[in-house]
Order: structure tokens, then C-alpha cells, then sequence
């Protein structure tokens, strides 16, 4: 019971990782209809500015996780505008994926001879405020952050899309582009905000996944890009809180599934609920939510 | 001559073997589907042949080739029936996370695949057979590319409502296009696995399928010829720069990337565009058919 219990916590906390990337990468795709390959790696980025800050100048932690978020965002938008923006006119889905491709190799190039190959750890205690350990439960305090930040940017990002003008002009442009310029809403200006809000969310995830998983190098980014796109595609593009739901179930079937089935065959469980989804229910679970067109 | 030989003899075995990897993704996108599907048929042959080739160890390259060949063929057959049905969007995603799910059964079906360990195999391909395979394969496409099949590709590509219009079975053709590619990854499949000699589960990951699909779109994914140039390109360009770039040096494809789908969209290899010797009037007939 209790094992069930510390797994079920564990779960939660990947999965929270797994929901905060996949909102980001969901966003983009949602607004702006470019599904990134470079998701991932803005990620990695982002926790190895933090990791630069921490060893370089021995910030405090609250200020090294700001550095890896706001480097995450700037590398978002400047992504964007470089490799996604000239296509924009174009209508050429083909063309997002070759340049995001583009933009993946060339940050893990440069990444993995920053890092020179190897995984990079944050100091032990760098987040150290808010682990719970009562009896023989033991939840990290990176992993019980990585709870909170999920559903704080869930509830932040829903009600911003759902309440505000901001949300409305980011719906709009997710529905067309053209027309949404026609009634007075700057498209670009809205595409470089979605950009950095992804970007910062998955810097965020970046700092804080790399400080709960003890691991900074390419594959953090690409474990949490593979996880994020199969969480994005069950819970559904549409609606941040279906990705949030989708991030959440992964991560708790992976978790319990390497407990209780087969630890080699957790990968197949989530691989494999992705192209169930993707096959009987390409929408995701909550197939009537759109997010795309105003409500 | 002997010099060079000796440094990159390894890499253009490589960019041969990634020529074919990338002709088989471009079957797909010739039919108008993008898929990357061919990366899993060939994890598939090449973890049968690293098997086959261990128990029989007399049999020729030939007969393993032609059974990578055959494995592709067969499951790209089977699973067409599941991917055709999607609509080109999802068509595409749900072949990454078979290319993802490829990996997970590689990881545990150990028997044949030796899991995590890998497993060896002997390799039997020679330098000329590989050139040999794949200007075969040349040979084969410039066929295709002329006969009434590659018109019907060529209209599904631009049109597929007004080629099924014209009476085309759009989803027999796509079957047909999606199970030869399947057998160009089996066979570049057991290429790759001649070479690598040794295959890990990470052998044919998602990497490898960016990749692939990166290079053949780079060199121009309207004539054959295109892939074999993009993936020529893609395995050169890095080892030119290794002087002045080092370890990063891959970041020279990244950019190759960026700046060909920006400013030459269609690929470094484009049948339409005009040739530079060509009088005007060629131009405009569509496709130089």
C-alpha cells in the first residue's frame, strides 16, 4: 500500500513534467500549427542557462530558474521568428517539420559540445525548499514543485486563453491568421507571445525536470519531447486541460507500469496508447473541445 | 587517393546507404504521404537478418537483401491497412510513434533482438555492391519516373481530389507506393546493418527518421534524384567543415536545413525549375515529362 502510494506520488510528479511540456509544445501547435521538433531541445536549453548561472556566479536558486526560463523563452521566439516565420505566408506544413528539424540539430550540436557529451547534474540542494517526507514517504522537493508549476501554468494558461483578450486574439489566430488580422489583432505580435509563454514553460520544465531527474544533457529534452507529443495527442490539442489530463496519464501509467507490469516495457504503454489514440481517436479523449475556433 | 580513401571510406558507405533510406521516404512523399514508416520496416529486416545471417551463415548478400526486402514489403503491406486510413496529418504523427514503438519491441523481444546487449551479425556487402544496388535503384526510379505509375504519383502529389476525379484509386496507389517504400527500408535496412554490423535498438530511432527525412526533402523531393543528392549532401558537408568546426560540426546540416527551406523551398534538386543551359521553353511544360 505504501509502495502503491510513494509510485503514485512519483507518478504524478513525471507526469507533471510530462503535462507542462506538452501544454507548451501544445500551444505552439495549437496557435500556430507547427508541430516543433525543437520543443525539446529549448528545454534542454533551458536548464543548461540555469545550470551556467548556478555554477558561474552562485546565484540563488529562485534567480538561476528565472535566467533558464526567460533563455528558454528568447530562444523560442527567436526560433520562431527565424525558422518558422518566413514560412508562415507560404501554407507549407512539410516545410515547419525540415526547419524545425533544422533548428534541433543545430541546438544539440551545439549542446552536446557545451555539455561535451555528458550528463550534467544540478548541485544537490538547489531546490531544497518543500520536499514532503512523512514516515517512509519520501517525495523530492524538485518533484513536488514540478506538481505545483503544472497546475499553476494549467490553471494560468486556461483562464488566460478562456477569460482574457489575450486568450481570444490567441484563439483567433489559431483559427485563421488572415482573418484574425482582418479584425485588427496583430498575428505576429501574437505568434511571438505564444512562442515565448511555450518557451518559458518548457525552460521552466527544463530547470526543474532537470533538477528532479538528476540528469542535463539532449536526452532530457528528447525524453520529455516523445512523452509531451504522446500526451498532446491523448488529451487532445485542443484544450490545455485535456494535455494537462493526457501529461498526467502517462506519466502515472509509466510509472505504475514499470512497478507492477515491466520496467523495459513502459515505452510500450505510452507509445502504444499513442498510436491507439492516433489511429481510433486522432482528437484526443475530449474530442468536442476545440480550441482553435471561439466558443 | 589512397589517403582519402582510407579516412572516408566508412562515411560514403554511409551516404550510400542513407541515399536509400532517403528514396524510400520519398516514395512515400512521391504519393503524397508523408511517412517515416520506411525507419521501422527497417529496424525490422535488419534485426531478421542479423538472425538469419547467424543461422545461416552460408547464405549470400543477395538472398538477405532480397528477404530485408520482402520483410518490408509484408509489413508495410499489413500496416497500410491501419496508416492509410488517417488523414495525411495524423498519418504522419502515427508513423513516428510506430518508428517509437519499433524501438520498445526491439528493447524487448530479445530473443531475436538481443535488447539492450544488441546483437552482431557478419558483414558480407562490398564497396561496389553497394554502388551496384543503388544505381540499380537509379535505374529503377528513371522507369518509374517515366511510366503511367509515376504520372498517377506525380497527380496524386499535386491534386489527389482531381486524380481521384480522373478515376484513380487513390488508396491503391497510395498502398501500392507505401508498400515499396516499405521494401526500400527493409532493404536499407539490412544495408545499414552490413555496415553497422552491430544493431542496438537505438539503431533505427527517431533520429534516424528526422534525419532521413530532413535529407530527402533538402535535395528536393520532386525527382528521384534528389534524395540520393540531399543525402550526399547532408554525410558530406559536416566532414568538409570538421576542420574549422570540430566537434560541432553537425550544426552545418542544421543550418543547410534552415537556409534550403527558406529560400529554395522546393529542394536543391527541382525538375521545374530552369536549367541554367536549357532554352526558355522547356520550362514550362509541368514535370519535364
Amino acid at each position: 500500500m505504501q509502495l502503491l502510494l510513494q509510485q503514485t506520488l512519483n507518478g504524478l510528479a513525471l507526469g507533471s513534467a510530462y503535462a507542462l511540456f506538452a501544454m507548451s509544445f501544445g500551444l505552439v501547435y495549437a496557435t500556430m500549427g507547427v508541430l516543433s521538433v525543437a520543443h525539446g531541445a529549448i528545454a534542454t536549453w533551458g536548464a543548461l542557462a540555469a545550470l551556467y548561472v548556478t555554477n558561474e556566479f552562485g546565484v540563488p536558486t529562485v534567480v538561476s530558474v528565472l535566467a533558464g526560463v526567460f533563455f528558454a523563452a528568447l530562444l523560442s521566439v527567436s526560433v520562431d521568428q527565424i525558422a518558422f516565420q518566413p514560412l508562415r505566408k507560404r501554407n507549407n506544413s512539410l516545410g515547419y517539420i525540415i526547419t524545425s528539424i533544422g533548428v534541433w540539430i543545430c541546438l544539440i550540436s551545439v549542446g552536446e559540445t557545451v555539455t561535451h557529451n555528458a550528463p550534467q547534474t544540478f548541485p544537490p540542494d538547489f531546490i531544497s525548499v518543500g520536499k514532503i517526507n512523512i514516515s517512509s514517504i519520501y517525495v523530492s522537493a524538485p518533484q513536488v514543485w514540478l506538481f505545483i508549476m503544472g497546475l499553476m501554468v494549467l490553471v494560468v494558461l486556461h483562464m488566460s486563453i478562456t477569460r482574457t483578450k489575450f486568450g481570444a486574439s490567441v484563439r483567433a489566430v489559431g483559427f485563421s491568421a488572415k482573418f484574425s488580422s482582418i479584425s485588427g489583432v496583430n498575428a505576429r505580435l501574437i505568434a511571438i507571445w505564444t512562442a515565448a509563454i511555450a518557451g518559458a514553460t518548457a525552460g521552466l520544465v527544463g530547470v526543474i525536470g532537470g533538477s528532479a531527474f538528476d540528469n542535463v544533457s539532449m536526452a532530457l529534452g528528447e525524453g520529455l519531447l516523445l512523452k509531451g507529443f504522446a500526451a498532446v495527442v491523448i488529451g487532445g490539442f485542443g484544450d490545455v486541460r485535456g494535455t494537462y489530463i493526457g501529461g498526467m496519464l502517462i506519466g502515472l501509467t509509466e510509472v505504475l507500469g514499470s512497478q507492477y507490469i515491466s520496467s523495459s516495457f513502459k515505452d510500450a504503454i505510452s507509445f502504444g496508447l499513442l498510436l491507439v489514440f492516433l489511429v481510433f481517436r486522432p482528437s484526443g479523449i475530449f474530442k468536442e473541445i476545440k480550441f482553435g475556433a471561439a466558443r | 587517393m589512397s589517403h582519402f580513401w582510407a579516412l572516408y571510406q566508412t562515411n560514403v558507405e554511409f551516404a550510400l546507404v542513407g541515399c536509400v533510406f532517403a528514396l524510400s521516404i520519398f516514395v512515400g512523399l512521391w504519393s503524397g504521404v508523408l511517412s517515416v514508416a520506411p525507419i521501422a520496416f527497417a529496424a525490422v529486416s535488419a534485426f531478421a537478418i542479423a538472425r538469419i545471417s547467424t543461422d545461416h551463415p552460408t547464405w549470400s548478400l543477395y538472398v538477405l537483401l532480397i528477404i530485408g526486402m520482402v520483410f518490408g514489403a509484408v509489413f508495410a503491406y499489413l500496416s497500410s491497412f491501419i496508416f492509410l486510413r488517417l488523414s495525411s496529418h495524423y498519418l504522419a504523427l502515427a508513423t513516428i510513434a510506430l518508428v517509437l514503438i519499433s524501438r520498445v519491441f526491439a528493447l524487448n523481444l530479445t530473443t531475436i533482438t538481443g535488447g539492450m546487449n544488441g546483437v552482431g551479425l557478419m558483414r558480407l556487402i562490398s564497396f561496389p555492391q553497394l554502388v551496384f544496388i543503388l544505381v540499380l535503384l537509379g535505374v529503377v526510379f528513371q522507369r518509374l519516373r517515366k511510366s503511367r505509375f509515376g504520372l498517377t504519383l506525380d497527380a496524386l502529389r499535386e491534386q489527389p481530389e482531381v486524380t481521384a476525379s480522373l478515376g484513380v484509386d487513390v488508396l491503391k496507389i497510395q498502398r501500392v507506393a507505401f508498400v515499396l517504400a516499405g521494401s526500400l527500408g527493409g532493404l536499407a535496412g539490412v544495408m545499414q546493418a552490413q555496415l553497422l554490423q552491430y544493431l542496438t535498438p537505438d539503431s533505427f530511432y527517431v533520429d534516424l527518421a528526422f534525419v532521413t527525412l530532413a535529407s530527402a526533402v533538402l535535395g528536393g523531393a520532386y525527382h528521384w534524384f534528389g534524395p540520393i543528392v540531399g543525402s550526399l549532401l547532408y554525410a558530406a558537408l559536416p566532414e568538409l567543415l570538421r576542420p574549422y568546426l570540430g566537434s560541432s560540426r553537425h550544426i552545418a546540416n542544421g543550418v543547410l536545413l534552415l537556409i534550403i527551406m527558406l529560400f529554395l523551398q522546393r529542394g536543391v534538386i527541382d525538375p521545374l525549375r530552369p536549367l541554367p543551359f536549357k532554352s526558355k521553353k522547356t520550362e514550362s511544360v509541368v514535370g519535364n515529362e
